[in-house]
């Protein structure tokens, strides 16, 4: 009966230190580097530019691995260790490589060189709802004091994105309107990221700075393609995936 | 010395007491938009070809929505500081036509409706202060105003605003190339809100109504490529005008 008394009342105070924190309202916001795995897509772009007029200015061909990511989240505590909320990001991928283009030379017409630059850029916002699990808020953690400032958390997300690939080309020389060619698609984005950070207050308000590195999985629906588009015919229209691994900073604040 | 530090210390005595200082708000609204020059050239007979259509109906732009979000903090009594971030577009759309000729005067000949769209967007981000009249001592002093909340705000940004422009004709294939003008310019909004506050205990939240006028005039437009538009004259997009809504705060 002893034992089962002291059981009861260690949980009861373990439970009164996780009550402490509940119920806070905060915002997220986060710059991170990711990697896509858009081997299929670049494929098909070398596949395009091989087949044009437009010669390659360059010794290496530059191709779209990675790009900045931009996120802003709204969190509720909703218990000691979980947080709730909704989130939104963007992130994108650019290229630009230099052509140049000769033509003219037949029947006696001068011969014309025009020096192109290519621009692709691919990007996606996302929408969705996220969670994190606050590893720095179970017992063992709090059982070392050195560690009290250091905040470190599991996040697990799920998206819609809207995402599109664009291009365009510029030409040197000639000032032009830019006609871009936009081509949206759309997926489902899953995410997880660990993170570790530095808490700067943890009063009333609290706020806490640190970096977070996880994966992401995000692979669209098909391109579209077809007669008028200038990459992509409709067999071999590729995907755009977005999946890969993803690092950077992110800063808390809230009350 | 006694008077002065009084002096020096006043505006610390009226600090909030770590109520409701901390706020997310949530709002949307519909737009007015001055967009004169604008609407002059997409309206001008010399930038599109007569091959197009029969009568140039006169066209504008002039109205458009956005969608805003912003946080701010209660430092004072009856002042508040932030940040937001906002999307605001609009459109027209002209109606076209291509009349294609048969070879011999029997035959019909066929016509293809279109419609040229015109498509103004802008992200904006900025600062914002707000007074907040529903903390001061005259208001509280009404028992019947207590759940009512009114403040006046000021808003002071940065907007990146594109103009897209495209055709697009029944019966043929689109082809999504859209041509794309960049501008940029210093936006100003000034809001008045009233609302009605559906919690004011550990969260407090509120609804309610803003009306504002709004300041965002842009640079020319201009294409990566170094072309304004249109090609012989410059254009700027004036986003100016009035501006009601709703909004939706939460907070602690």
């Amino acid at each position: 009966m002893k034992i089962l008394i002291c059981v009861i009342s260690t949980l009861f105070i373990t439970l009164a230190m996780y009550g402490q924190k509940k119920g806070a309202l905060g915002i997220e916001v986060s710059t991170c580097y990711n990697q896509y795995n858009l081997g299929e897509f670049n494929k098909s772009i070398d596949k395009m530019n091989s087949n044009s007029s437009l010669i390659l200015n360059t010794d290496e061909y530059s191709e779209i691995r990675g790009g900045m990511d931009y996120g802003l989240a709204v969190n509720l505590q909703i218990s000691q260790c979980f947080n709730l909320g909704i989130y939104g990001e963007y992130f994108s991928g650019k290229s630009k490589n230099e052509f140049i283009l000769i033509s003219g030379g037949e029947f006696g017409t001068p011969i014309d060189t025009s020096y192109w630059t290519r621009h692709l850029e691919v990007n996606s916002l996302i929408l969705g709802l996220k969670s994190s699990f606050f590893i720095s808020k179970s017992a063992f953690w709090k059982k070392h004091d050195w560690l009290s400032k250091i905040e470190s958390a599991i996040d697990l997300s799920v998206g819609y994105s809207f995402s599109g690939f664009i291009f365009y080309n510029n030409i040197s020389g000639v000032p032009s309107g830019t006609g871009k060619e936009i081509n949206k698609v759309s997926g489902i984005q899953l995410k997880s990221q660990f993170k570790i950070g530095y808490l700067i207050t943890n009063s009333t308000y609290f706020s806490s700075i640190g970096f977070k590195v996880g994966y992401q999985y995000l692979n669209t629906s098909r391109l579209k393609g077809g007669q008028f588009n200038y990459f992509f015919n409709e067999e071999n229209a590729p995907r755009l995936n977005f999946s890969g691994l993803t690092a950077g900073i992110y800063l808390t604040f809230g009350k | 010395m006694k008077y002065l530090l009084i002096f020096i210390l006043f505006p610390f005595t009226i600090l909030s007491q770590n109520q409701n200082t901390f706020r997310i708000e949530f709002n949307t609204d519909f737009r007015g938009y001055e967009m004169e020059e604008f609407n002059e050239r997409i309206n001008d007979p010399a930038y599109i070809d007569k091959f197009y259509y029969d009568e140039l109906t006169n066209i504008s732009l002039t109205e458009g929505f956005n969608f805003e979000m912003s946080v701010s903090y209660r430092p004072f009594k009856f002042v508040s500081f932030g940040i937001y971030g906002g999307y605001q577009f609009g459109k027209v759309e002209r109606d076209l036509r291509i009349i294609l000729n048969q070879d011999d005067i029997y035959t019909p000949n066929d016509t293809f409706p279109g419609k040229r769209m015109f498509e103004v967007q802008s992200i904006n981000a900025g600062l914002n202060s707000s007074l907040l009249f529903n903390e001061m001592s005259f208001w509280k002093s009404q028992s019947g105003l207590s759940r009512i909340e009114t403040s006046f705000s000021l808003q002071i940004g940065f907007g990146w605003a594109s103009f897209n422009t495209y055709d697009s004709f029944e019966g043929f294939v689109d082809n999504d190339i859209k041509r794309v003008y960049n501008s940029t310019g210093l936006q100003m909004i000034s809001t008045l809100k009233i609302g009605y506050l559906l919690s004011k205990g550990m969260y407090f939240s509120s609804v309610g109504l803003k009306l504002g006028y709004q300041y965002f005039q842009t640079s020319d437009l201009q294409s990566e490529g170094d072309a304004y538009y249109t090609y012989d004259r410059k254009t700027i997009l004036d986003f100016s005008g009035f501006n009601v809504g709703l909004y939706l705060s939460i907070g602690r």
